[in-house]
């Protein structure tokens, strides 16, 4: 039962129940489908799971163990502490028992007895990084300074990602000291927002019975791998990333094609706030959709009144408009007043629930419904990164927000992904072929299941993977090269020309581009098929 | 990248260890094989070996000779060229060193096609004027290639998209399921358009002048029924641009067998190569007549002249026919037969080691089955060898597979040399008539027990003394 990516938490269940069915006194199979279950997110049926295993064999010291966990992760730590201790009671040295406690009683605001169980811990085992970190966080709370530094120093030479566990808690330094009304000494402040290469990243992990955690090291340490490629997103840009307007349900500000053209027709001037609007759904990845709603933009302190045709629709809706919370007025939207750049400049869109990466260039200035999620940024070469299948795997392993099929854009988790080192040269054939693949996105022959076309569509996949290819060579160079394989350097070599600069018919010259880097003998295409050989691409393209 | 040895232990008919030394050039490998000899063991342990690192369900205990408890492995000698030095793979059921980037690779643009595949061609579906070959394509010639679009093997996007299908009602899984097919039909369509050139031209050199054409319609789903229809690729042959009237006789199975084999070819020349080139063919060219067969050889030397080839065949004409034509410097030979002990068969592979060495080996070895095997496979070599060699006159049978030992022993044991002294002297007749009642004869020893284990020391005595006075070692 060696499940380890998150889809496959699914086939784990299925698997415990098969062993269930055989042997309904399974001790094991409970437990390890609470785990499951536990990682899932479905925290109940995990902990009814967790209860038989204890049912049938009361002194099954993993089954508190993770019991506790799952209590912890639902929020109820009166239980977790409970659990710990049953665990403690049947296991006296286990370390991480007594971790797991002090995180229940600091989540609890009982910082001193937090600080006994991390000492216990640490007295048990000086090697247990993420305790040094959690007692630092602790001794912050009762503003013991330099016990606090030292801890958070030790954590960080054993490997801890003290920022992210810190951002785990709280947003960053600014937020901390505001909830808590305190000022933290200039250098710890410093150390929970620079950022230090380090190895390994904090979660607190599912155990199976066995005692092994759930993921696996491999993804462990891929995952961090990745971590330190770069600074995160947010640090990058330098912007804000945001949702779009929330419109509200009713419909009442955004219209189709059909009215706002008689609301132009009987006011002019109500072109000036009818802007094109996009929602999640029009979005495609590279490109969007040519959508067919507008959004009258009643921002904050609108002069309502030099609209009369836009007030006089609006109207209609007044009485549901007032009921509105907030402090607009009726006719306004519910935010208040976006500086419209967020919308008018170069920037990267996509829906907020997706099951594939689905970012988009959006270069005019459509305006975006809470369904969508923006990063103004010019940097279009993001947009390549963003989609390419490396990313997708990163954002899939740590948005826990996993329904069945669907990602959602989680703001927080799209700005932790690291954006690895590249040359402006590099960043630029990105650039390039993220214009490859807007145009083809466009040309209704790529978009498959049309055989006359068939090679069009595998034309725009095959530039896809290429963008895959970049990514991957940008976050795991060493691992390419060693076995021979590249993308940038034959790619730069091929010298292949801006979208832009092509004259004439577009289709075909990336037509030629395509078949030249699809013979059998191009690097490019040598490289791409022998791609999954590579043993970390193996875990990420699922070929394990 | 070239296999130089292979050494094979107790894996499927494999008893004991077994080594196949291919050279320091590593060269290509043509195998007589009888049935149940092993033959198809070698083929697959290839497979199995390499398919292994990219899958780890292949697991090698599954496996493991049934007959011996005894951990087995595979292990291959790789060199880059004479010069290099060689590195060693092993899979074994404690060791997987085929996780290696060059192993994978060499898995993913590998060749490897058995006769069963060609089976197919036999229930090709023929309708009045066509012949769909849909059903030979995928799944069975083109599945271990690789999609663009998926980057899966045909044959996984091919499961992908069987029943069970979703309720009428279940909008979302239609729609991902028509997405997957739409995959699977760009795909495949691309496929045969890039192929279909090549196989022409493969197809070409069987002397049929001709091209091939595929209308592939598309698979498509059919939301009513919730069937997947349209499961056609019909095959057309143009003779000199002329459409062949009543070509679906023209396709008869020998010409489908060729034209299998040209798609089958062609569909690894359109991927890329892997720096570990091999390509396996058990026993595929026993569906083709003979005139069929050279040209095979031709198509190897032309368009596969990278590639490390194994070649196995059970026709032993064949073989010989082969083995004449194909040059010594970059091929080498060798044959398996199946010896029979009381309760199951041992392969016996020959190529350098004499059967006497082996013998003694698995006498040391306290194996005194697979030592009985040896030894009479060293007898009967050494009768049979000197028969041909005196040229004897040996009992006419119509196949020759039917001689016994008999028949080549009787000669021997009668036959005088010129000046009229016999052969043998009586002792060592009398001697070896003794072991062949006990020990010799397949048909005489029911048990192995080790109260034999001295008749056998002496019998391998024996076998070494005639070997010498044949002068056969």
């Amino acid at each position: 039962m060696a499940y380890h990516n998150k889809g496959d938490y699914d086939h784990a269940i299925e698997d415990c129940n098969k062993a269930i069915e055989l042997n309904p006194n399974h001790t094991e199979a409970y437990n390890n489908r609470g785990n499951n279950y536990s990682v899932k997110g479905e925290y109940d049926r995990a902990i009814v799971d967790y209860n038989k295993a204890l049912a049938l064999n009361p002194d099954f010291v993993g089954a508190y163990y993770n019991r506790g966990i799952t209590y912890h992760d639902k929020g109820d730590y009166d239980r977790a502490i409970v659990d710990a201790t049953k665990a403690i009671a049947l296991k006296p040295d286990y370390t991480e028992a007594y971790n797991n406690r002090g995180v229940a009683y600091y989540k609890k605001g009982e910082y001193n007895r937090a600080i006994e169980d991390y000492d216990t811990a640490i007295q048990l085992d000086s090697d247990y990084a993420n305790t040094y970190c959690n007692r630092g966080e602790a001794w912050l709370h009762i503003e013991e300074w330099d016990k606090a530094k030292a801890d958070l120093t030790t954590a960080r030479k054993m490997g801890v990602d003290i920022i992210a566990v810190f951002r785990n808690d709280y947003k960053n330094v600014e937020s901390y000291e505001l909830a808590n009304r305190v000022k933290l000494p200039e250098d710890i402040a410093l150390m929970l927002t620079q950022r230090r290469r380090s190895r390994f990243p904090r979660t607190q992990k599912l155990l199976r019975a066995d005692g092994t955690p759930l993921e696996s090291p491999d993804i462990l340490n891929l995952m961090a791998k990745l971590r330190n490629a770069g600074p995160p997103l947010s640090q990058y840009l330098q912007t804000r990333s945001a949702f779009g307007i929330k419109t509200g349900g009713s419909g009442a500000f955004v219209v189709d094609s059909a009215t706002r053209d008689q609301l132009i027709a009987e006011h002019p001037a109500s072109a000036d706030i009818l802007k094109p609007f996009l929602h999640g759904r029009d979005i495609r990845r590279w490109g969007v959709e040519k959508p067919n709603s507008w959004l009258i933009f009643a921002h904050r302190r609108i002069e309502i009144d030099r609209y009369p045709a836009i007030r006089k629709h609006l109207e209609q809706y007044r009485s549901v408009l007032s009921k509105r919370a907030g402090k607009q007025k009726w006719y306004e939207l519910p935010t208040t007043k976006r500086g419209t750049e967020l919308f008018t400049q170069t920037k990267l869109i996509c829906p907020n629930s997706y099951n594939h990466q689905t970012f988009a260039v959006d270069t005019d200035g459509f305006y975006c419904g809470d369904t969508c999620y923006l990063i103004p940024t010019a940097e279009t070469w993001l947009c390549g990164l963003l989609n390419s299948r490396i990313v997708e795997w990163f954002y899939s392993q740590t948005s826990n927000q996993l329904t069945i099929d669907y990602l959602r854009a989680r703001s927080r988790h799209i700005q932790e992904i690291p954006i690895p080192e590249l040359t402006p040269t590099q960043k630029s054939l990105i650039g390039k072929i993220v214009d490859y693949l807007i145009f083809l996105q466009e040309q209704p022959t790529t978009r498959g299941g049309d055989l006359a076309h068939a090679r069009d569509a595998v034309m725009l996949r095959y530039f896809e993977r290429i963008i895959d290819g970049l990514a991957y060579e940008s976050y795991l160079r060493e691992e390419l090269h060693q076995g021979g394989k590249q993308f940038f350097k034959p790619l730069l070599d091929e010298g292949l020309p801006q979208l832009e600069e092509i004259r004439g018919d577009k289709m075909a010259a990336l037509q030629e581009i395509f078949e030249c880097l699809y013979e059998r003998t191009h690097p490019i295409r040598r490289n791409l098929f022998f791609l999954d050989s590579v043993k970390p691409i193996r875990i990420i393209e699922d070929r394990t | 990248m070239r296999i130089t040895e292979i050494e094979i232990k107790n894996f499927k008919a494999f008893y004991g260890t077994y080594r196949i030394n291919i050279r320091k050039a590593g060269k290509n490998l043509l195998v007589y094989g009888e049935n149940g000899s092993g033959k198809s063991s070698l083929y697959f342990a290839l497979k199995l070996f390499l398919e292994s690192g990219g899958n780890p369900s292949h697991r090698f205990e599954n496996n493991q000779n049934i007959f011996i408890g005894d951990p087995g492995h595979i292990k291959l000698c790789l060199r880059a060229d004479r010069r290099s030095k060689q590195n060693i793979y092993e899979w074994s059921e404690s060791v997987r060193e085929t996780n290696d980037e060059l192993i994978i690779e060499g898995s993913r643009a590998k060749g490897f096609l058995d006769y069963k595949d060609l089976l197919e061609t036999h229930y090709v579906h023929r309708e009045s004027d066509t012949v769909n070959v849909f059903n030979l394509l995928v799944e069975t010639l083109l599945t271990n290639t690789f999609s663009t679009l998926t980057n899966r093997t045909l044959a996984e996007d091919w499961v992908g998209i069987q029943p069970p299908y979703p309720r009428r009602n279940a909008t979302n899984q239609i729609v991902t399921l028509e997405r997957q097919i739409a995959n699977f039909n760009d795909e495949l369509t691309n496929r045969l358009a890039r192929l279909q050139p090549i196989a022409s031209e493969i197809l070409g050199k069987f002397g049929h002048d001709v091209t091939l054409n595929f209308d592939f319609p598309g698979v498509q789903y059919n939301r009513e029924d919730r069937t997947l229809d349209n499961q056609e690729i019909l095959l057309t042959v143009e003779l000199f641009e002329r459409d062949i009237p009543e070509h679906h006789r023209f396709l008869n199975e020998a010409r489908l067998s060729a034209i299998a084999i040209a798609i089958y070819f062609s569909s690894i020349l359109i991927q890329p190569e892997s720096r570990l080139k091999i390509l396996a063919l058990d026993d595929v060219l026993i569906g083709l007549d003979m005139s069929n067969r050279l040209p095979v050889l031709d198509i190897l030397a032309e368009y596969f002249s990278e590639y490390q080839i194994f070649l196995t065949t059970y026709d032993k004409a064949w073989y010989e026919i082969a083995k004449q034509r194909l040059s010594d410097a970059e091929w080498e030979h060798a044959e398996c037969y199946s010896k029979k002990t009381d309760e199951f068969e041992i392969p016996i592979y020959v190529q350098d080691k004499p059967y006497l060495e082996k013998a003694k080996e698995y006498f040391t070895a306290n194996d005194y089955k697979a030592c009985v095997i040896y030894l009479r496979t060293a007898f009967e070599a050494a009768i049979k060898k000197f028969c041909e060699k005196k040229n004897l006159r040996v009992r006419y049978r119509e196949n020759p597979k039917d001689l016994t030992s008999e028949d080549f022993w009787t000669p021997i044991k009668t036959g005088t040399l010129k000046a009229g002294t016999p052969f043998l002297d009586q002792n060592l007749i009398n001697e070896i008539e003794l072991y062949r009642s006990i020990i010799l004869n397949p048909l005489s020893h029911a048990r192995i027990v080790p109260e034999v284990k001295k008749e056998i020391s002496e019998a391998i005595k024996a076998v070494e003394r005639l070997e010498a006075k044949l002068g056969t070692n």
